[in-house]
């Protein structure tokens, strides 16, 4: 017996998609799609506020958990404050409007899946969804060749992680006998692990490395940021890698929670090393697309500590960084695709003077860099603390060490570009205003920096909470 | 408690609530934005005396203490309280404030230090923004919230320094931003130590304090701690921002900063380190009580070498910063009082020298000591400033600076003879390099370069903003330039600072009653002599 009620939000979904598509058909002035896509997908969002149905159907393979529906707000949320922002975008771009919502849409409810998928094959096609989604939405602009290439690099790389994967799966499929995860924990608790199974485990957790963009598989990461339209940026760099860290959650924390302590050290020494990396590579970037790109890989390694410890602190700290990481950067995001409407040019010495020709930019942009680099009162700041302290509590001093001090140098580079929009003098000073639902985006990821920052408690009780069940 | 009127709270939500409304003031409106910010900073100083007024001497401990669950499954609570060492300190942040910000509208007027760079509106809230960071670490009863403010009290000066900044401007800003900020993270494992070896998983200071932690973890984390508030408050050899950061900034911001901001370094020392590891304290002081002497020494010895005037006034911070840790380190109540006193004369009276450093700077464009020359004749009230100023630095009997210095070595000669003779000689030095710089400023051969104001109306065409644009950081260049005296703006605050050490000086009681309340009961923990 299939039980739709635990499908609303994608139902909700695919209905959307297919609006999308009629519309996009009956229509040739596109303008309409943006609102009905705006709606759509808010209602969407408010709807999954509201959803609270639990259980599982298909046979096991999906599941609905307070887990799962936290990450689909999430995803929701990224997708509305995205299609809000694609406006310029689109007005410049207007070729294939209707495509691109749809893709975004489809993109989403990849995601949507993916958090609640509890058997690999499920997990497979929602992150092909996703994924192919993404690659299409990247070579968005078909007569760019920066965004061509970035499409192609991104579907060549993520096809070979694809096939890691299913090769990690396949082993995995070898060694158990099963695809479903409550049961490959089972065989696993019963018996000894096999190095196949090992085997299996590392592969798996390469390939999603990719996915969530940890060193060593964060090469694709600065030539896509660079190369693909910056909404769609801002979309698969909040999504994808939200995407990324709620199916790593469920799979190991149930199918390999036997592992934790192997998967954990492996776990915590990517993470050192992505923190490392992305911090230090971050310094010498001139294009902000690509600043931020290894600024985002930087911040996975900060997720990744949280997931390592693999304790209720841990997993809390991960998913209350995470709605921090969506505010944050998604605010940065907003102020790079208004400003980068307007000057049409991504080098971060175009923002120089940016508080004169646009203080409510700039302050904006102030406050994401200083939330993402980790300072009070912002959220950012009680997100690093918490993973922190849920590091510590593990015995992981090291990596808190290394943590503390590299977010030091996060706070050097995020101030290195701060100091062109605030203390260099303009070299261009006309003023830049933004559209109304651009305003609204960034208001709103500018309110949740703040507001959640100054009062975590709105949210983190619901959060450990769900972890607490997920865990039982 | 008899009133309930949450002081501290307000205190904090003024100086925020100053902040906001600079921020959605009109772009143009900017004597009301200086009329904001002074405003907030009258209140706040108000509030603080009240409070000063208020405290119950002979209750003694934490009083007006608030407290609301912020995140009560981590133990994290807003927790605030007074006791005599924060009075003391919350009573000079309103000092200081308010003068800085008198001082700054002053500058921000055309042709004045802050008028080519304008933006006021930028200016006041973050110096509104940063000043309620400082109030709200001395007043903090949790150490979550201890380290929000310390961090939200840093951060700022980036930008202040990097705006509105002269010099090397932009090195200097991320110089210090980078030193203090991995002074905080020494700090943040600290907390993080101490929240999870105290096994109650709780931030709150009260209840802290109460564990006894074991003396090898103690022995760990102190010098984790002292080395983290230390670099805050110009620790060798981690001062080096400091003079790079107080020559750059400009005036109201190196007020605050050497006045109040370093303050929090030792504030913190005493608060986080001292009260929280008493066995760590007693076996560290002895070996750390190295770096204070060097700090005095080296700081002194530096500041008779500079040429810029202030460079040689943030060189002197680093050497009276020494004697505070000095007092510290002694860790008995004269030496503790000593160095919470000095904690307060000091910052009146680098706030008092800085204010009077942007006053000279602003008429003669140049800092270069021997560039300069003569200016008594021409700028009597500045000249009585600094010196009285300068007398309070070498520890002149009748300026509270003598009481404070006195006090600290007094207390430290208890504890270390031998090695508080080396220290004093620093006040030697001192003594040589102020009245070289008094003496080099005021009182030598007049510039034939300046000229009284009266005498620059006749010769208007050479005195054009252009000049004084062309001249502005890089000295007059052989230019005329017309100095006048200081005007009504300027000597307000200035009688302000002057008064309050010399008030101090002749009556300390008045604050030392209340800070040995504070310093007591630190005695007590650490169980040392009186």
């Amino acid at each position: 017996m299939i039980d739709f009620s635990l499908l609303k939000i994608e139902l909700l979904l695919c209905g959307l998609i297919a609006i999308l598509f009629i519309l996009d058909l009956l229509f040739t002035n596109k303008k309409p799609l943006h609102i009905v896509a705006i709606a759509g997908t808010f209602i969407t969002f408010a709807a999954a506020l509201f959803f609270r149905d639990t259980g599982t159907t298909f046979v096991g393979s999906f599941i609905s958990d307070d887990l799962s529906i936290f990450f689909k707000i999430l995803f929701l949320l990224n997708a509305f404050l995205v299609i809000l922002l694609s406006g310029d975008f689109l007005k410049k771009n207007p070729l294939y409007t209707g495509e691109y919502f749809i893709l975004l849409l489809s993109a989403t409810l990849g995601m949507v899946l993916m958090a609640s998928s509890s058997e690999l094959i499920t997990f497979y096609i929602s992150l092909e969804l996703m994924s192919i989604s993404s690659y299409i939405l990247s070579a968005y602009q078909k007569s760019n060749p920066r965004s061509g290439e970035a499409g192609l690099k991104y579907l060549l790389l993520g096809a070979m992680a694809s096939g890691m994967l299913l090769f990690g799966i396949s082993l995995l499929y070898g060694a158990a006998g099963t695809l479903h995860y409550a049961e490959i924990a089972g065989v696993i608790s019963a018996h000894a692990a096999s190095p196949i199974l090992y085997l299996a485990v590392v592969i798996i957790l390469a390939a999603m490395s990719f996915k969530i963009a940890v060193v060593p598989f964060h090469m694709w990461v600065p030539d896509v940021y660079e190369g693909a339209p910056t909404p769609v940026v801002a979309f698969f760099s909040v999504g994808t890698k939200i995407a990324g860290f709620a199916v790593l959650m469920r799979l190991f924390m149930t199918a390999f929670v036997g592992l934790k302590a192997e998967w954990g050290i492996l776990m915590a020494a990517i993470s050192a090393i992505t923190i490392i990396a992305g911090n230090l590579l971050a310094i010498p970037q001139t294009n902000i697309k690509r600043f931020l790109g290894y600024s985002s890989i930087a911040q996975a390694g900060y997720v990744l500590i949280g997931l390592a410890m693999a304790t209720v602190a841990g997993l809390s700290a991960t998913m209350f960084y995470l709605v921090a990481y969506l505010f944050s950067n998604l605010a940065g995001f907003a102020v790079i695709i208004i400003v980068s409407g307007k000057i049409e040019g991504d080098k971060i010495d175009d923002y120089k003077g940016l508080w004169k020709r646009s203080p409510i930019l700039a302050v904006c942009l102030l406050i994401s860099f200083m939330s993402l680099g980790g300072v009070p009162p912002l959220v950012g700041f009680f997100g690093k603390l918490y993973l922190f302290t849920s590091a510590v509590e593990n015995g992981y001093v090291w990596l808190v060490a290394i943590g503390v001090l590299m977010s030091v140098v996060s706070i050097y580079y995020y101030l290195i570009v701060l100091k062109r929009v605030y203390i260099d003098p303009p070299l261009d000073t006309s003023p830049i205003r933004a559209s109304i639902w651009e305003n609204t985006a960034l208001g709103i990821c500018v309110a949740g920096t703040l507001i959640f920052g100054i009062l975590p408690i709105l949210f983190f009780d619901s959060v450990v909470s769900s972890v607490q069940t997920f865990l039982k | 408690m008899i009133v309930h009127f949450p002081f501290l709270s307000a205190i904090l939500s003024v100086t925020l609530l100053g902040a906001l409304i600079i921020i959605v003031l009109p772009e143009n409106k900017h004597f009301l934005m200086k009329v904001t910010a002074g405003v907030t900073g009258f209140i706040s100083l108000v509030l603080s005396l009240a409070l000063f007024v208020l405290y119950d001497r002979s209750l003694g401990g934490f009083q007006f203490v608030e407290q609301i669950a912020w995140l009560p499954r981590l133990g994290i609570t807003y927790q605030v309280g007074i006791d005599g060492i924060g009075l003391a300190m919350l009573l000079l942040t309103g000092i200081v404030i308010l003068t800085g910000v008198l001082i700054s509208s002053h500058e921000f007027k055309a042709g004045g230090l802050l008028g080519a760079t304008g933006r006021p509106k930028e200016f006041y809230a973050l110096l509104l923004v940063l000043v309620a960071g400082v109030f709200g670490v001395f007043m903090s009863l949790d150490l979550f919230f201890f380290f929000l403010f310390y961090e939200l009290a840093v951060l700022p000066m980036y930008l202040l320094i990097g705006i509105w900044g002269t010099g090397k401007k932009e090195y200097s800003a991320m110089k210090l931003t980078l030193y203090l900020l991995l002074g905080s993270a020494f700090i943040l494992i600290g907390i993080l130590a101490l929240y999870f070896s105290s096994g109650l998983r709780t931030f709150d200071w009260l209840v802290l304090r109460s564990v006894a932690f074991p003396a090898h973890f103690q022995n760990i984390v102190f010098p984790v701690i002292f080395v983290g508030f230390g670099i805050l408050a110009g620790l060798w050899p981690f001062h080096t921002w400091s003079p790079d950061g107080h020559a750059s900034a400009p005036s109201a911001v190196s007020m605050l900063h050497a006045g109040v901001l370093m303050k929090l370094g030792a504030f913190g020392i005493i608060r986080v380190a001292l009260e929280l590891f008493p066995i760590g304290a007693k076996f560290w002081c002895p070996i750390l009580v190295f770096l204070p002497i060097v700090n005095i020494v080296y700081g002194a010895l530096s500041a008779m070498s500079q040429k810029d005037l202030k460079y040689v006034i943030a060189y002197s911070s680093v050497s009276h910063m020494g004697i505070v840790l000095l007092g510290i380190c002694s860790l008995n109540a004269l030496g503790l009082n000593g160095a919470v006193f000095q904690m307060f004369s000091h910052g009146v009276m680098t706030a008092l020298f800085f204010a009077l450093v942007g006053c000279i700077y602003g008429r003669t464009h140049t800092r270069i000591l021997n560039e300069m020359g003569g200016l008594a004749k021409l700028a009597p009230f500045l000249a009585v400033a600094f010196t009285v100023g300068g007398l309070a630095s070498l520890g002149l009997p009748g300026t509270s600076g003598f009481v404070a210095e006195f006090l600290v070595f007094l207390g430290a000669f208890k504890a270390y003879p031998a090695l508080t003779v080396i220290a004093a000689t620093g006040i030697v030095i001192t003594a040589i390099y102020v009245l070289r710089v008094v003496q080099k400023i005021f009182f030598a051969s007049l510039n034939p370069n300046y000229i009284p104001e009266a005498d620059a109306c006749t010769m208007k065409d050479q005195f054009t903003h252009e000049h004084l644009e062309e001249v502005s950081d890089s000295g007059h260049k052989g230019f005329p330039i017309s100095v006048s005296d200081a005007v009504l703006l300027e000597k307000i605050p200035i009688v302000m600072l002057m008064g309050i050490l010399i008030l101090f000086g002749i009556w300390p009681s008045l604050i030392i009653n209340v800070i040995n309340i504070g310093v007591s009961s630190i005695v007590q923990t650490i169980g040392g002599s009186l």
